[in-house]
């Protein structure tokens, strides 16, 4: 029997000779459909992925379609800075605003900036827009699947407003939390090894005795040797947003996702969820990547000097293998109004960690803290009527520690709104 | 019977022809020539008539002795096809051949430019060349360049802070390519003498591109130096020079630059063998023992190739007739130092002539070195040739 040929996978290549045929592997494909439109094969309604099935199901048949493509984890594919996807990352490309037809209901539109999935507003249909092949690189490849059920999240949200003293008490109860959105929100992860070569002075303390005054003194000096070395250090995995729309700060007190749940890329996972692409450009990202890489190899190098007394301090630094990858990663946003005022929570949807705005009950932490200074300062002015230095002493001193202790409350209340 | 098989066929014939229509087959050279053989290195010629009963022009330690009617032994005795004729310059031949025997120390007395050029001797030596239609199927991974940016950064405190240079470095992506292949490769190069490789490793490859038809005026006195390999037996070296050439048509097919691990399976066809005659010049001197050392240049570039050795036994007579100096002027000046007899002023007189007998004593042994030392670079060159 023949073999066929050319082999499966290989597709006719331009040949420069004449007389040699070339094939070369077939480019992958990129889904025919530019919008992939979710609808229950046996019942015809709208299916969306769900939590807890981990999977495409239909809430009214009970249909259920596991993902195709396996958890990746940290051996998902990582990409090398070429200047080829670096000129086309920096001009923006898949950033149009652009109108979708529902192909449910024929309902128009009009997707905000950089959506990548949508629920249709009239007929609830679910829809997920694929980029273009020639998007290739820059399109996500791989993404952490929700976790979190919303229910689960929801009730967590309220735990975690309710958790504060500082806070309203009624909060808990009385914050409108029923506007949470489930998004795929973009990352960047950037791996590389550093390579270091560093020079300093280094302090080296010292007593000595010396005559003065015809008396024998010691002194401290610091004699200054150079000292030098090298540092070799690996970077797994830096994670940086690649979103501007969402608080930066928030961002990071959330994003210790775990990695290993990496899977690759599917249009079921965004079903019913909505999703951002990226409009911070990769190689801006990169810069705050390398920024942070930098300083800690520069932490590194002045660790291996023999003491902390560092000066003249310069150092080479060398990137090899520097690679980047585009993910989504799975977050529950929650803005909620308490009072007249709008606040943000979001939620890490894959680990549950929180992290968001609240508001401060000044009157409660106004009377917090008078009760802790109030004892002091009369103790303080009792001691300077009666007399008595101890009295004063103590009143003094409780009074000193209370307002250390409501200088932090402080910083810590005007820092429950900070976005 | 595959293509081979009738190729082998073909050149049978032609060799039956060749012996029943004359009694000397050499003779078909159009011109007249005999066969002989070396008696110590076995090499066959076929020379002009009048040159027989002399030294064979590869090993310089043998006669060649005219076989007579008793060719039947030699293989392949028919003319070429095509021949390469000499082109290098005399002059540039006499001027090589004097650069050849300059500035070697104590050089052996009969390595000189002028026994050289008079041991002169004009050689062909064999070649095949193969046309051959060639259909494979073929698979490789090739190479396309691509760039990559990368960082290079500094920091000093003097400074202030960070430096940064972005620097573009050039990698390689490689991809599988397959492919069929259906080409005719002409002209393939494939030895017709078992140490063909290592005259051509030693002097370097003809150019072909000047080859002209055989004929009998381009070899006057000129020995041809006949082939101990069939094309069958040369087929396989063909072999590998077609993969290599076919290798580098896929990558180039591929546009791609660069290339590995290639693989085909090839069906060869239409096989035409040629036999093309390659000039070289040989000659000879004598080292010390009297043997004889060949030198060869290429007759296209005049390229030289031979043993440059500095005669050790010269050397040593240098440094015995320096030490024998030394001797003879320090054993008296020893004396005169030492014996009692002397007055005072002649001993002390003595110590010139004596520290000059021990320098020159000493210095006895820079002939035999320099003469050492110039024959073992002479070695390890000749070893990484």
């Amino acid at each position: 029997m023949t073999k066929p040929y050319p082999p499966p996978g290989f597709v006719p290549a331009e040949s420069s000779v004449e007389g040699i045929q070339v094939f070369k592997p077939a480019p992958e494909q990129e889904d025919a459909q530019p919008v992939v439109t979710f609808k229950c094969p046996q019942c015809g309604a709208t299916t969306a992925y769900s939590v807890a099935e981990g999977g495409l199901t239909c809430t009214h048949c009970g249909y259920y379609e596991p993902p195709e493509k396996p958890i990746v984890g940290k051996g998902a594919e990582e990409f090398e800075f070429k200047v080829e996807t670096l000129e086309r990352a920096a001009h923006g490309w898949g950033q149009e605003r652009r109108d979708l037809i529902c192909e449910n209901c024929g309902a128009i539109t009009s997707l905000p900036e950089g959506a990548l999935a949508s629920t249709c507003p009239f007929c609830g249909s679910n829809q997920v827009i694929q980029r273009p092949a020639n998007q290739d690189a820059l399109r996500p490849r791989f993404l952490i699947p929700f976790k979190v059920e919303m229910t689960a999240c929801r009730k967590a949200i309220r735990d975690w407003l309710g958790s504060s003293w500082m806070t309203p008490g009624a909060l808990r109860k009385l914050a409108d939390v029923h506007r949470l959105t489930s998004i795929y929100l973009p990352f960047w992860t950037f791996d590389a090894v550093t390579h270091a070569d560093w020079r300093a002075e280094v302090g080296h303390t010292k007593t000595e005795r010396y005559r003065s005054g015809g008396e024998w003194k010691t002194r401290t000096v610091t004699v200054w040797r150079w000292e030098s070395g090298h540092v070799d250090l690996p970077f797994d995995d830096i994670l940086i947003d690649g979103t501007t729309r969402v608080s930066n700060l928030l961002l990071n007190r959330i994003k210790d996702f775990d990695l290993k749940q990496l899977a690759s890329f599917e249009p079921k996972y965004l079903a019913g969820f909505h999703a951002m692409s990226y409009d911070v450009e990769l190689e801006p990202a990169w810069d705050i990547a390398r920024g942070i890489m930098r300083e800690r190899t520069r932490a590194a190098c002045r660790s291996q000097a023999s003491t902390s007394k560092i000066r003249n301090f310069s150092m080479g630094l060398d990137f090899s293998d520097e690679t980047w990858r585009y993910i989504l990663v799975p977050t529950y946003l929650a803005p909620y109004t308490y009072g007249n005022q709008t606040f943000q929570v979001i939620v890490n949807a894959q680990t549950g960690a929180i992290a968001g705005q609240r508001p401060a009950d000044w009157g409660k932490i106004i009377a917090v803290l008078g009760a802790g200074l109030v004892p002091g300062a009369l103790t303080a002015l009792l001691g300077v009527i009666l007399g008595s230095s101890i009295a004063t002493l103590v009143g003094v001193g409780f009074f000193g520690i209370a307002a250390v202790i409501s200088i932090v409350i402080i910083v810590m209340a005007s820092r429950l709104d900070d976005v | 019977m595959s293509d081979q098989e009738k190729a082998q066929a073909s050149e049978q014939a032609r060799n039956d022809d060749l012996r029943s229509s004359s009694t000397n087959p050499a003779s078909a050279w159009g011109t007249e020539l005999i066969a002989a053989t070396c008696e110590h290195c076995d090499w066959g010629f076929l020379l002009p008539s009048e040159a027989s009963d002399t030294v064979c022009p590869h090993c310089f330690q043998g006669k060649l002795s005219a076989i007579g009617e008793a060719f039947e032994g030699l293989p392949y005795i028919y003319p070429p096809e095509l021949i390469v004729p000499f082109s290098a310059s005399s002059d540039g031949i006499a001027g090589t051949l004097r650069n050849f025997s300059r500035s070697i120390p104590f050089a052996p007395k009969d390595l000189r430019a002028e026994n050289l050029q008079a041991r002169l001797q004009r050689i062909f030596i064999p070649m095949w060349l193969v046309d051959v239609d060639v259909r494979a199927s073929w698979q490789s991974e090739v190479g396309f360049d691509y760039d990559v940016v990368s960082f290079r950064d500094e920091f000093a405190d003097r400074q202030g802070g960070w430096s940064e240079q972005r620097v573009t470095e050039t990698r390689i992506r490689w991809e599988p390519r397959v492919g069929k292949l259906a080409r005719t490769y002409p002209n393939t190069p494939a030895p017709a003498l078992e140490k063909h490789a290592q005259l051509v490793g030693k002097l370097g490859a003809h150019a072909l591109d000047s080859a002209q038809s055989y004929h009998a005026s381009s070899i006057q006195d000129a020995y041809a130096r006949l082939p101990n390999r069939a094309p069958e037996d040369a087929w396989s070296d063909a072999m590998l020079v077609l993969r290599s050439l076919a290798a580098e048509e896929c990558r180039q097919a591929a546009e791609a630059k660069h290339q590995r691990d290639f693989r085909w399976s090839p069906e060869y066809s239409n096989q035409h063998w040629t036999q093309v005659l390659l000039p070289i010049y040989t000659t000879h001197y004598f080292d010390d023992e009297k043997q004889p050392q060949p030198v060869l240049i290429h007759g296209q570039t005049g390229k030289i190739q031979g043993a440059r050795r500095a005669s050790i036994q010269r050397a040593r007579n240098a440094s015995l007739l320096m030490f024998g100096l030394a001797s003879i002027l320090g054993f008296p000046s020893l004396l005169a130092s030492v014996l009692p007899i002397l007055p005072n002023e002649f001993r002390a007189l003595a110590g010139c002539p004596l520290a000059l007998s021990l320098l020159l004593g000493i210095l006895s042994i820079i002939p035999i070195a320099v003469a050492w030392q110039f024959n073992r670079r002479r070695r390890i060159e000749n070893q990484r040739l």
